[in-house]
């Protein structure tokens, strides 16, 4: 198996959360890279994925948040 | 009759004017009258005849003598005479010794050529034996103040260390020439190289 | 990183140049207070500094500085080399020129860098490569001044810079930060659009509103709370401080009366020292008179003599004149027979057989007739005539003086003196014979004074050494504290009640409050929309909720799961360095700020809440070892540690342990002590039991403590 990177860490830890994980339906092994999530069907996780994803890309808030929301308005 | 001893303390010896700064007015609180702090003004005696008696031992005791510069115009007095040495009338920390006076005749009549016998007769004055007694005294001194400025050239502050001058009586007693020296000069940090013991 | 070797040259107390050369292990560098252990730490944090350019006079060793002459100058220069990925040198340097009689000017300060490359000798700008090598953070968490320094997280954002550094998930401030937004962000948009729907924009807008002012209530509370917790915090750790140093505080108060009471003794001496003044005594006790002995012999035979001259010439003269008064009887015998008949000598023949001679004409001596007009008869008259003159002079000759001297001496001046002679010797005369003995026996007790005082000074200093030590061992708590009065304690405690009473209080509202938000969330989310664009702006909003919730609690759970990897590594190395002896555990635990306390736990569960010098040595040595595996881990690449363990607090023969297991761990380690000193003697059968090497620091013979330029640290490889 691959060496977890930071954000494979990253991602794990908050997928973890219970109630995160109970609102967004997923299984923990949806949650164990951040490449993997961010194909993920399931929203949540995909939309966390995103976040992680494009905040270590060194996008602004903004531009993360735009395109995050959008994401979830269509697919929630 | 009058004694011998009250005609000479009537006297004041002379001295050589050239010891004036050099040693008097250096070691005695001398020149603007004397105060009461005298160890403020760090001096080490206080009236000037002081270090004139420290000088007649020096001499007396090394038996040395030298006389007085022929021209008076060289010579001078201090203010008190004989018979008021050693009063002090209580300054403070110091001590009355007007004993030392009696001392100081006796050692000038032990070494001094006075035929007693024709004083007594009355071939000689007192006057005149009492000159003789004074020419004493004021060549010992003269000799002690000489052997003090010498010392002085050679070693400037040798009179400034708190046992100096007692130092100087100390090694003319044999006894401490030897045994003792050692134990002075480590107690009291001599900076002189230390004579030898022999 | 491993640092080879230090020079300090004229850097303060350090005199000249001083070298240290290291070995990977550990390197002890051994000395007492005032040695220069502090101004080590100064030379190389004045070197690790990349902002301040401009030179300081005050760096300058006073020693070198009285030494220059007008004209000349020297330099302070520190230096470090080390290997890092190669071996290179950072060195920091500034000329002092002597220009005038007390006029001295610092010249341009250098920061130089060089760096060994195939090529050679590189140089580098100095300041580039601290920065590249050893920078802030690195030197916050490798090198520590002062024992109050070991405990790393006295700093609160200590922790923060740690995780920062090295947990893998460091950037979880950002996203909570960003998802936070997005939360809020995300609410005002399902605000916004649930306004357009009629069915219950109404209930959103006040429920909204409600929701808006109790968040903001309950942040307001939250702050308070952590303000109350704080100041609970400060309270408690004064009065823990407080009671800690009670026994400081008592040991100190001690020390000071000692000190006080010696300082007394001190001045008795000195009193009775300076009482003796021995030029004056040469007058006022008469000590001049030491060599006088044999001048009072001599004046005392002299008057002796004379006074048996005299006593012999007036006996002589009272004889002489007893002897004239016979004469004077013989005398007037004499004269009266010299008018008619005079006595003859017996020898010759009497006048009156002259006479019968010159009658007889005859001489009836030799027997020839003498007639008258012969030559004979001539010859005896004139014979007769000169007799008769004869006899008359001599009468006359020995004629008594008519004037009677009454007395030989006129005046008693050698009785004056004789008497004089009484007076000085029989019982006085001890006066003069006992001067010697008494000079010796004074200058004797003189030396018995100064004797005495110097033992009190030397008492005074180790006492002065102790003070200091307690202060030390107090923890940088200063000399105001401990003499502080325990008046303080009291206005704490209030305080402190004051404090954790608010806490509770806000507590209680922050439930409270916490109630009333879930209440309107969950009215709000109650709320079924209309419009299912709405429904999907609310749905999004939650999502973005509890994302946000997720972030929040994993960066908490990081920060914790740091500090327990941090807490098991520091455990680890507890152990190692405790060796066989106490059982105890480290704690790191959270406080509310986001930072963490040190603690000290025994094995059964109980917090040691005092822990002994040694102990808390251990404790936060093996923390600071834990965090420094973790640079190495992060960096690939190790750092020393370089620090002041200023307590000499191991118990005897626990020392040499101690340090061997550190020269054991494989790190460099640099640490400046008082151990292995004995009242300013280092212990030798101790240290040949280490097997680092070891330093001397130490201050030189012959210092005057009130002048900077007599002090002078030497540095000696002892090992």
């Amino acid at each position: 198996m691959a060496v977890k990177s930071v954000g494979d860490k990253m991602l794990q830890a908050v997928l973890m959360d219970e109630k995160l994980m109970a609102f967004g339906e997923y299984t923990p092994d949806e949650c164990t890279s951040l490449v993997q999530a961010l194909s993920s069907d399931n929203c949540i996780v995909n939309a966390v994925a995103k976040i992680i994803d494009r905040g270590r890309l060194g996008a602004s808030e903004t531009e993360i948040y735009r395109e995050v929301s959008e994401y979830l308005k269509s697919n929630i | 009759m009058e004694k011998l001893y009250d005609l000479w303390a009537n006297r004041n010896p002379e001295y050589e004017i050239k010891y004036d700064d050099s040693i008097i007015k250096t070691f005695c609180d001398y020149g603007r009258g004397t105060t009461v702090f005298q160890e403020a003004r760090g001096k080490i005696f206080g009236a000037g005849y002081e270090i004139l008696i420290i000088a007649f031992f020096i001499g007396l005791y090394k038996n040395q003598r030298k006389p007085l510069v022929g021209d008076t115009s060289k010579r001078k007095v201090l203010g008190q005479p004989i018979k008021f040495w050693g009063n002090l009338d209580s300054k403070p920390g110091r001590v009355s010794y007007s004993n030392i006076r009696k001392y100081m005749f006796a050692a000038l009549v032990a070494r001094s050529d006075v035929d007693f016998i024709a004083l007594d007769k009355g071939e000689i004055t007192n006057r005149k034996a009492v000159d003789i007694l004074m020419t004493t005294m004021e060549e010992y001194i003269n000799w002690g103040l000489d052997f003090i400025s010498e010392k002085m050239e050679d070693n400037p502050n040798y009179f400034f260390k708190d046992t100096a001058f007692l130092r100087v009586f100390l090694d003319m007693l044999p006894k401490y020439a030897t045994a003792q020296k050692v134990d002075l000069e480590a107690e009291f940090g001599d900076d002189d190289t230390p004579e030898s013991l022999d | 990183m491993i640092i080879k070797n230090i020079i300090i040259r004229n850097f303060r107390s350090y005199y000249g140049e001083n070298s240290f050369d290291f070995s990977n292990g550990l390197t002890l560098i051994i000395g007492d207070n005032g040695d220069g252990k502090t101004t080590f730490f100064e030379a190389l944090q004045w070197l690790f500094n990349t902002t301040v350019d401009t030179p300081n006079m005050e760096n300058f060793s006073e020693m070198r500085k009285s030494e220059l002459e007008v004209g000349e100058m020297d330099n302070v220069m520190v230096s470090m080399t080390f290997d890092h990925n190669g071996i290179k040198t950072i060195e920091k340097s500034f000329i002092v020129e002597r220009y005038g009689n007390d006029r001295y000017r610092p010249l341009r300060q250098e920061f130089r860098g060089y760096e060994e490359k195939d090529s050679g000798r590189t140089p580098v700008d100095g300041k580039i490569l601290v920065l590249r090598c050893f920078d802030a953070f690195l030197q916050k968490f490798s090198m520590f001044k002062g024992e109050s320094d070991l405990n790393v997280f006295n700093d609160p954002t200590a922790l923060k810079q740690l995780v920062a550094k090295f947990s893998d998930l460091k950037e979880f401030d950002k996203y909570v930060g960003y998802t936070e937004e997005f939360e809020k962000k995300s609410n005002s948009a399902f605000v916004k659009e649930s306004k357009s729907d009629e069915k219950i924009s109404k209930q959103v807008e006040s429920l909204d509103s409600k929701l808006i002012e109790v968040k903001r209530f309950l942040s307001q509370a939250e702050r308070d709370l952590k303000e109350a917790e704080a100041s609970a915090t400060l309270f408690s750790g004064k009065i823990e401080d407080l009671e800690k140093h009670k026994d400081t505080s008592e040991k100190y108060t001690e020390v000071k009366k000692r000190i006080e009471a010696k300082k007394a003794e001190a001045a008795k001496y000195r009193g009775s020292i300076a009482a003796n003044n021995f030029n004056v005594n040469l007058l006022d006790k008469l000590w001049v008179l030491c060599v006088f002995p044999s001048v009072l012999k001599e004046f005392q035979s002299k008057s002796s003599a004379f006074s048996k001259a005299k006593r012999a010439q007036n006996e002589q003269f009272i004889k002489e004149m007893a002897k004239n008064e016979g004469k004077k009887e013989a005398y007037e015998e004499i004269t009266q027979l010299v008018n008619g008949a005079s006595r003859m000598p017996w020898y010759l023949p009497g006048e009156a057989e002259m006479e019968e001679m010159i009658h007889d004409h005859i001489c009836k001596v030799c027997g020839r007739e003498a007639p008258e007009g012969s030559e004979a008869y001539r010859f005896m008259c004139e014979k007769l005539e000169e007799h008769k003159r004869h006899a008359l002079a001599e009468a006359e000759a020995n004629k008594p003086k008519d004037e009677e001297r009454k007395d030989l001496f006129e005046n008693n001046y050698i009785e004056e003196i004789h008497s004089l002679s009484l007076n000085l010797g029989g019982f006085n005369e001890s006066e003069v014979t006992g001067k010697a003995a008494e000079i010796g026996g004074c200058i004797d007790l003189v030396n018995m004074f100064k004797r005495k005082l110097d033992e009190v000074e030397k008492d005074l200093q180790e006492m002065e050494d102790e003070k200091a030590r307690i202060l030390i061992q107090a923890e940088g708590v200063s000399e105001e504290m401990l003499d502080k009065s325990f008046q303080d304690l009291k206005g704490y405690f209030d305080q402190k009640g004051k404090a954790e009473k608010r806490a509770i209080e806000l507590e209680q509202k922050i439930r409270e409050l916490k109630g009333q938000r879930d209440f309107y969330k969950e009215q709000i989310d109650a709320l079924a929309p209309g419009k299912g664009q709405v429904r999907v702006y609310k749905k999004v909003h939650e999502a973005f909720d509890y994302i946000y919730k997720a972030f929040v609690g994993a960066k908490d759970k990081n920060l914790t799961m740091f500090l327990e990897s941090l807490e098991d590594r520091a455990n680890d190395y507890l152990r190692r360095l405790n060796a066989n002896d106490f059982h105890g555990i480290v704690k790191l635990i959270r406080t509310a700020d986001d930072s963490a306390v040190i603690k000290l736990y025994s094995s059964n569960g109980s917090e040691i809440k005092k822990p002994s010098g040694s102990q808390q040595t251990t404790m936060y040595m093996s923390v600071l070892f834990a965090i420094s595996d973790l640079t190495t881990l992060k960096r690939e690449e190790d750092y020393p540690l370089i620090f002041d363990a200023a307590t000499s607090s191991f118990g005897d023969a626990k020392e040499d342990d101690f340090y061997n297991i550190i020269d054991h761990i494989n790190k460099q380690c640099i640490i400046v002590t008082k151990d292995f000193l004995d009242k300013n003697t280092l212990r030798m059968a101790d240290i040949n039991k280490l097997t680092c090497s070891v330093y001397r620091i130490q201050k030189a013979d012959g210092f005057d403590k009130n002048d900077l330029s007599t002090i002078r640290t030497t540095v000696v490889k002892v090992k």
